[in-house]
């Protein structure tokens, strides 16, 4: 557990860079992420249990653990695939309410996509995952007043409600 | 220096509106991934990219402005997000290169 005396002064490691990829099932809508290192993720549709996967999209991203430098605590961030800045929600959504809990300044919301958006087995990315990507980011910034608070994507009220930009170098190929 | 001294020493074209802050470093890439990884707060980010999803990771990671290099711009709603951000956007026709060599010459790192 974590070293209750030591204010964490986390940072980046295992820095592993990849491809974010996104499937949706033909039959029954569906949908699926994950973090891959390959180039070539199956870009053929296939068979999985009762799910007919095809490919949807793929963009180059980015995965990172946390660690703390005084007290060498480390947090995986293995349930988060994706980061997302929320731009858009129902005024129901959970995700929304975060940004209303938190007082004055300018509070940005990045939604921390896990693996199932669809949450039936309801595991998404942890509380402790949530703090310490808060704690981190909101420990760089500079601009007075400024905060980002991350939510885990189960509290999203749906994935097509929520509407955001995803981190991730999408049109790589397109810039030159 | 700040934001506004910058515009002027380095001729850079303004596109949004002009947040003035401190420009503390400068940071090259055009990978979204790379910023969140390695940008600091109150970095010069120099960019061909112009996609929105930058804007994203700029403002997780709090970069003092964006310098669209080659002559690059955004579109509009790539501007508006960014001026929500509070994020100054520049575009200059020298390359990332050239500027950087101009850069360090004002000082900066
Ligand atoms: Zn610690
Ligand atoms: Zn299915
Ligand atoms: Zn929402
Ligand atoms: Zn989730």
């Amino acid at each position: 557990m974590a070293n209750e005396a030591c204010r964490h002064d986390w940072t980046i490691v295992d820095l592993q860079n990849g491809y974010l990829v996104t499937e949706g099932c033909t039959r029954c809508g569906r949908r699926a992420s994950f973090f891959t290192l390959k180039d070539q993720p199956h870009l053929d549709t296939y068979m999985e249990g009762g799910h007919r996967w095809r490919f949807l999209a793929s963009a180059q991203s980015t995965r990172f653990n946390l660690q703390c430098a005084k007290c060498g605590i480390k947090v995986e961030l293995k349930n988060v695939i994706g980061l997302m800045l929320c731009t858009e929600c129902a005024e129901d959504c959970d995700v929304l309410k975060l940004k209303d809990e938190s007082e004055g300044g300018s509070t940005w919301i990045y939604v921390a996509l896990c693996s199932d958006p669809m949450h039936e087995n309801g595991v998404c990315v942890s509380d402790e995952e949530i703090r310490v990507l808060e704690e981190y980011f909101n420990g760089n910034i500079k601009s007075p007043g400024k905060r980002v608070r991350f939510a885990p994507c189960i509290r999203w009220k749906s994935v097509d409600v929520c509407q955001g930009d995803v981190i991730a170098d999408v049109g790589m190929k397109e810039i030159y | 220096m700040n934001v506004s001294e910058l515009k002027g020493k380095a001729e850079l074209g303004l596109l949004n509106e002009l947040f003035d802050r401190e420009v503390e470093g400068v940071f090259i890439s055009d990978m979204v991934s790379d910023i969140v990884a390695g940008v600091h707060a109150g970095n010069l980010l120099l960019t061909i990219q112009t996609h929105k999803s930058l804007i994203a990771s700029a403002n997780l990671v709090d970069v003092s402005a964006v310098v669209y290099v080659r002559g690059k711009r955004p579109a509009e709603d790539v501007i508006e997000l960014a001026n929500r951000a509070g994020i100054s956007l520049f575009t200059t026709d020298q390359d990332a290169w050239k500027l950087a060599i101009r850069l360090h010459g004002l000082g900066l790192e």
